[in-house]
């Protein structure tokens, strides 16, 4: 399975990670997971992603700070938001900055795989 | 011896010789004769009133001599006669400066044989009434006291003892017979013309008792004495008036101090004590020279005395009775005896009831009070938990989702290894096993969620204090962050078990590092650092430290006072319940200052499970 997209995975629980991770890995893909924000910035996957699946609220860099810092850097990679706070403020925030979704936790894995292939198809 | 002898007779003739060259003997003789027998209560007590006054009196030394002529009992020309040669006789070498002649038997006696016992001796009668007094023709060298002593008075008295009086008895000798009362009879006409006089003298003593005992409502009883009764059987009068009163069913009116306190009525009472002192003055007076054609015949008046139980026994008012009237022998009662001393101690009783009472009453309102005030603590501690619990919901609610999250995505995972041609048993496997971990971890959390803000809780038992804490912390994390806020948790460990309400402990925490979090609000670095560790052996520390802006050194001892408060919201009273549950854990809370800034607040609990319920 070293071939195919790969999706990076960042979320500073460390069970929601996982769960995302085997959920990504079930559909056939390559997935990274990171901690934080910064983890994932020092990774060097940054180029090969071909979508972020990231929290929003983490120690560290939030979801949304890395969103503003990687479209700073021009880095087009699709992202999904995952939040258990979902606010409608920060939802259009990060919508309106190209995000492809913003789910709620917790979310139907459907609505992840529509929202991922959306993403692919994009990319 | 013949010498001795011869000695002893010239001193006795020089001591005779010496008296009788004397123009006025060194000592002064009075002889008193009273017309009743020896040993009647009344004249016994004039006689030693007059003795006793005499001597009181007297500069020199006086000779008191009496003799009783017993009038009542004998009589006749011949017992004088006899009587008179019998005292010429026995005073034949006695020198008598004066005779005191007490009632008029004796008066008359004396004035009929003075001539021929004491010639020219002063003569003083005493003891005779008015009436009788007024008609005698007094000779020379007698003067005298008189008494009042009237039938009237008497009959004036049971005038007030039975208002309606219409009859009136008669107790005593025949009137005629007797020496003391003899002058009554002249008055008898007058009271027999307003009242029906029942004659009761002279009389057996049974027939008297049947009589007394049944007479009309109207009547009272005059009881004058009874020397001896119609069988003649010899009595003192005076000893007779208890048995009269007994006898009597209606109220016997006396009139001599001797008679007094047997049950009469009283009235006008012919004293002693005063007759004999005024009739001692007088012989005194004459002793000394004054010639008794200077000294007046005088009148000692009778004084009105009444008798306490015999009013009671009656039914008469103190206030029917003349002006000046004495009342004697109460009876005190207890309640009249020491009223004062019975009224202060049921004053001191009162008193000290009123204040039993009283403190009684406030032990009540303070222990009222204490429940209130642990009842509204405890109200207060759940709204503050209920306040902290809506503070959190978001906090709690990510806590929540995060294995729900994690649950469904695993279940998804699971359910697409399992849909492939081949199903991915490991994958499934290893999903499964993360749900049911997850679960495990979202049941942990309600249920931590339920303990802390469940309302009731009174258990304590064993607590892992820092498992306590990282509950707590697991709560506030998201708070944290959202705030900004790092945390640091240094927390020591295998520490003892603490013996507390764990939930209770845990509000303490919480509130502690909201607090923190809310003081950083401003600050530029915010770090909330919550520390554990030993103080000593079985005294656990904790403690939650910020970098805000600390708490000014005038606050310091106000900050676990209710409604202290720096914040812009709520009621103050957190601290305050930390320090409550704290101290009811019998541990101890306090606040110091951190550096470079930031406050630091510490408490320590006992980890002895024998802490007070």
């Amino acid at each position: 399975m070293g071939e195919g997209p790969v999706i990076s995975i960042i979320d500073d629980d460390p069970s929601v990670r996982k769960a995302t991770d085997g959920l990504v890995r079930s559909l056939g893909y390559r997935a990274e997971t990171f901690a934080s924000a910064e983890d994932f910035l020092q990774s060097g996957h940054i180029d090969d992603t071909s979508c972020l699946i990231t929290d929003v609220q983490m120690p560290g860099l939030s979801g949304v700070e890395l969103q503003t810092m990687l479209n700073a850097r021009g880095t087009r990679v699709p992202i999904i938001f995952i939040t258990a706070f979902p606010e409608d403020r920060i939802r259009r925030c990060v919508l309106e900055a190209g995000a492809i979704g913003f789910l709620s936790k917790p979310f139907e894995e459907s609505l992840l795989i529509e929202h991922l292939e959306a993403a692919l198809a994009v990319r | 011896m013949r010498l001795l002898w011869r000695l002893c007779l010239v001193l006795l003739v020089g001591a005779s010789g010496g008296v009788s060259a004397s123009a006025q003997p060194s000592q002064q003789s009075v002889l008193v004769i009273d017309q009743s027998s020896a040993g009647l209560p009344f004249n016994t007590a004039l006689a030693s009133a007059i003795r006793s006054t005499l001597n009181a009196a007297s500069k020199r030394p006086i000779s008191f001599y009496s003799e009783n002529l017993d009038a009542n009992r004998f009589f006749g020309s011949r017992y004088e006669d006899d009587y008179a040669r019998f005292l010429l006789a026995k005073y034949r070498d006695r020198h008598i400066d004066v005779v005191v002649a007490v009632g008029v038997s004796a008066l008359d006696f004396v004035l009929r044989h003075r001539a021929e016992i004491w010639p020219s001796v002063p003569v003083i009668f005493a003891a005779i009434d008015e009436a009788t007094a007024s008609r005698l023709t007094l000779p020379d060298n007698v003067t005298g006291l008189t008494m009042q002593l009237t039938l009237q008075d008497m009959v004036r008295v049971a005038q007030i003892a039975v208002p309606d009086l219409k009859k009136i008895a008669l107790v005593g000798d025949p009137l005629d017979r007797q020496t003391f009362y003899r002058h009554f009879r002249d008055e008898i006409p007058l009271i027999a013309a307003q009242f029906e006089i029942i004659d009761l003298q002279n009389m057996r003593m049974a027939d008297l008792k049947e009589r007394l005992g049944r007479l009309p409502d109207d009547a009272a009883v005059i009881y004058t004495g009874i020397y001896y009764d119609s069988e003649g059987v010899s009595y003192v009068p005076a000893e007779l008036v208890s048995t009269i009163t007994a006898w009597a069913n209606r109220p016997v009116i006396v009139n001599v101090s001797s008679y007094l306190n047997k049950g009469a009525v009283g009235g006008y009472i012919v004293l002693a004590d005063p007759i004999g002192q005024r009739t001692a003055q007088v012989a005194v007076r004459i002793l000394n020279g004054e010639s008794v054609a200077s000294i007046p015949v005088s009148r000692v008046p009778s004084a009105l005395i009444f008798e306490w139980p015999a009013l009671r026994r009656w039914s008469i008012s103190a206030d029917s009775l003349p002006s000046g009237s004495e009342i004697r022998f109460r009876q005190i009662g207890i309640w009249e005896q020491y009223r004062a001393y019975i009224l202060a101690a049921l004053g001191a009783i009162v008193l000290q009831a009123a204040l039993i009472g009283w403190l009684l009453l406030e032990r009540r309102r303070r222990r009222a009070a204490e429940v209130l005030a642990r009842n509204s603590m405890s109200e207060l501690a759940q709204m503050n938990r209920v306040a902290t619990a809506g503070e959190l919901s978001a906090s709690i609610a990510h806590e929540v989702n995060q294995p729900l999250t994690a649950i469904m995505a695993q279940a998804g995972a699971a359910l697409v290894f399992l849909g492939r041609e081949k199903p991915d048993v490991p994958e499934v496997h290893a999903a499964l096993r993360e749900i049911k971990a997850c679960t495990a971890r979202a049941a942990e959390i309600i249920a931590s969620v339920r303990a802390l803000f469940k309302k009731e809780t009174t258990e304590r038992h064993a607590t892992d204090l820092n498992h306590l804490i990282l509950a707590v912390v697991g709560l506030t994390r998201i708070e944290a962050h959202k705030r900004d806020v790092q945390l640091d948790i240094r927390l020591t460990d295998d520490l003892p078990l603490v013996g507390c309400d764990p939930v209770q402990v845990q509000q303490v925490v919480l509130n502690l590092m909201m607090n923190a979090i809310e003081a950083m609000q401003s600050a530029p670095d915010r770090v909330l650092c919550v520390a554990s560790g030993l103080t000593k052996p079985g005294v656990v520390h904790v403690s939650v430290a910020d970098t805000g802006t600390g708490v000014a050194a005038a606050d310091i001892d106000r900050v676990f006072k209710p409604m202290f408060t720096t914040k812009s919201r709520g009621m103050g009273m957190g601290l305050s319940i930390c320090r409550s549950i704290i101290e009811n854990h019998s541990g101890r809370i306090w606040i110091s200052a951190a550096h470079p800034r930031g406050a630091i607040f510490h408490f320590e609990l006992p980890t002895g499970l024998e802490a007070r319920a």
